[in-house]
């Protein structure tokens, strides 16, 4: 036992944590090697066999996970199935003499998409391979273009089902149910929200989102018999594992097996199955499922030496010791969150505030929990798009010719960045619109 | 040669494992099926998908390091001259990926050690042994371990092709 306080082993292991990502190492083995450092360093390895048997108890032996590589297996079929290629084919067309159709196109598919898949990726993915480059060529400005694609594609993981809520379930009293019946709202406004600004935008600077009309059009109604048979599959995804889920008929593990199952079925059923495309589907959601779930060993490690040494309550006593009005002290939190979005992925960010600021929120008794987790998975949606380390930014940059500039991209998300903030206070001043639906159904 | 080595095993682990999803969505669809069909849920389902849930992502860290899946922030990294960029990457291995997989692979081996012992299983209707579970995790760190050897002679050899 060493004369370490508390407050000493927070700085070091923060410290250690900034360090470890400016090096650019993996954010995983970060977390984890600071723990082992931090035991160390605060004169306690031996709390590192109990760090092993939390790793076990808490992220082997649990059975709500296993829902995260079963909705990433989800995703990858259904980007298989090539669903939505026709969907947005019809819906763009259809919308063609509207101003800005294209991007309300992106928009509205990424809001279904997001209601069927639990990650991001997969409709970035997606909408960039489709829309991406249509949309330069229409004349659409790069920013916007690369701003709408990225913002909606992170819907994703707000709207349920999303693995960010189990996981964020998995971490906290709340029940997966209750989550997503709680971002529901939210999550879909937020959208509508993007195609808000989009139709505004276009009105007002109709250079950066033209209306195209394309030489051959087919008939509306033929359009429409198209658009409507397309999206019978995802609805039928949609109330298989949210109804299911929602109406307490199956849990969030069994919901994720069986839209796992359900995706498949579409591919087979569209004749795209193959055994090559199968297997890669497999090896895809099994690196994607690993890099969570180390990043939750690593964290789980870190948390638990944070813990063990005194670092936790160190930091949980000066937040405390601000003694501020709560709604003073959420604003606080809801700042940290969003700067760590801009370094840390979700995964690392709640597996590390989760134990600091849960136990103050709760003993807050003007704070109701389910709205508090909600409104930081709102804010959490600024952390794939915020630089330097944004995931959408970097799906964009990937899948973006070079003409767009890295700039572009950045400035692009801007102002969806200024939307999603705008969504948070609309939460913060309206609590119904996350506590109405789980109230109704669970309460 | 060591690299060559290292590399087949974590590939050919990955690839049997990456299968273990199938096998573990299939039990829990077949649970379910029973329990609203049937009516006559299983007894096994839940801690059976539980462990061979465990096994697979715990398996595939290895795997996933040597296809760079790890998720890392390297915009800082890719400023540096390669020199540079290699040392910090070594001593990103050094200060932290290798204490935390040492530890990890010593304190999981007393962990499964004392379990294997006991012989000890799961409080379900139907008793699994645990044992083999804590095993894979000392397994698995030991293959995360020497991926990160892998890894490291690559950046020293200055041999990381791109394999994704």
């Amino acid at each position: 036992m060493t004369g370490l306080g508390g407050e000493t082993i927070a700085v070091v292991m923060f410290g250690l944590l900034v360090l470890g990502l400016m090096m650019g190492h993996p954010l995983a083995f970060v977390l984890g090697g600071t723990a082992v450092l931090g035991a160390f360093i605060a004169g306690k390895p031996m709390v590192l066999g109990i760090v092993i048997n939390r790793i076990f108890g808490d992220v082997l032996d649990n059975y709500t996970l296993i829902a995260i590589p079963l909705f990433v297996l989800m995703a990858q079929f259904l980007s298989n199935s090539g669903v939505t290629d026709k969907m947005f084919e019809s819906l763009r067309l259809l919308m063609s003499n509207v101003r800005g159709g294209l991007a309300l196109a992106v928009v509205f598919i990424s809001i279904l998409l997001a209601a069927t898949t639990g990650i991001i990726g997969a409709s970035i993915t997606v909408m960039g391979v489709m829309a991406l480059r249509p949309m330069l060529q229409y004349g659409y400005a790069p920013t916007l273009t690369t701003g709408v694609i990225a913002a909606s594609g992170c819907l994703g993981i707000l709207i349920p089902p999303s693995i960010m809520l189990i996981l964020m379930a998995s971490y906290s009293p709340l029940s997966v149910g209750e989550l997503f019946a709680g971002a529901m709202i939210p999550g879909v406004i937020l959208g509508l929200l993007y195609a808000g600004w989009v139709a505004v935008l276009a009105a007002l600077r109709p250079d950066m989102a033209p209306s195209v009309l394309p030489d051959d059009m087919p008939p509306r109604r033929e359009l429409v018999t198209m658009l409507l048979k397309e999206a019978v599959p995802p609805l039928l995804l949609i109330f298989g594992i949210l109804g299911s889920l929602l109406a307490g008929i199956a849990t969030a593990t069994e919901a994720s097996a069986i839209g796992a199952a359900l995706a498949l079925g579409i591919v087979l059923a569209r004749g795209r199955f193959t055994l090559g495309s199968f297997y890669d589907a497999l090896k895809e959601t099994g690196k994607t499922s690993a890099m969570i779930l180390f990043i939750v060993v690593g964290a789980t490690a870190f948390t638990g030496v944070f813990n063990i040494t005194g670092g936790l309550r160190a930091t949980q006593e000066i937040i405390r010791g601000l003694d501020m009005a709560p709604w003073m002290l959420l604003t606080v939190m809801m700042f940290i969150v969003f700067i760590l979005g801009a370094f840390l992925d979700w995964t690392g960010i709640v597996l590390l505030s989760f134990p600091i600021f849960l136990p103050i929120v709760q003993e807050m008794e003007s704070i109701d929990l389910l709205w508090f987790v909600v409104l930081m998975s709102i804010v959490l949606q600024t952390s794939f798009l915020t630089p330097p380390f944004g995931y959408a930014l970097f799906y964009l940059r990937a899948i973006a010719p070079k003409e767009v500039k890295t700039t572009d991209i950045i400035k692009g998300v801007l102002p969806f960045i200024g939307l999603i903030l705008l969504m948070c206070v609309a939460v913060a001043l309206v609590p119904g619109l996350v506590t109405w639906l789980p109230d109704t159904l669970y309460r | 040669m060591i690299i060559r080595a290292i590399d087949v095993i974590n590939e050919v682990v990955g690839r049997i494992v990456v299968v273990l999803a199938v096998i573990f969505a299939g039990i829990i669809i077949y649970d379910v099926v029973m329990r609203y069909a049937f009516n006559a849920p299983t007894r096994w389902a839940f801690d059976l998908s539980k462990q061979l849930y465990g096994f697979y992502f715990v398996l595939l860290g290895g795997y996933a390091l040597k296809h760079q899946s790890h998720v890392r922030v390297d915009l800082l990294l890719e400023r540096f001259p390669p020199g540079v960029q290699r040392i910090v990457e070594l001593a990103g291995y050094a200060l932290f990926f290798f204490p935390f997989t040492w530890i990890f692979l010593t304190r999981s081996y007393d962990f499964a050690a004392t379990s294997w012992a006991q012989g000890e299983t799961t409080y379900g209707a139907v008793a699994l042994p645990i044992y083999p579970l804590k095993a894979a995790l000392c397994v698995a760190a030991g293959l995360l371990l020497i991926q990160g050897v892998s890894e490291v002679l690559k950046i020293v050899l200055g041999r990381r092709e791109v394999d994704q």
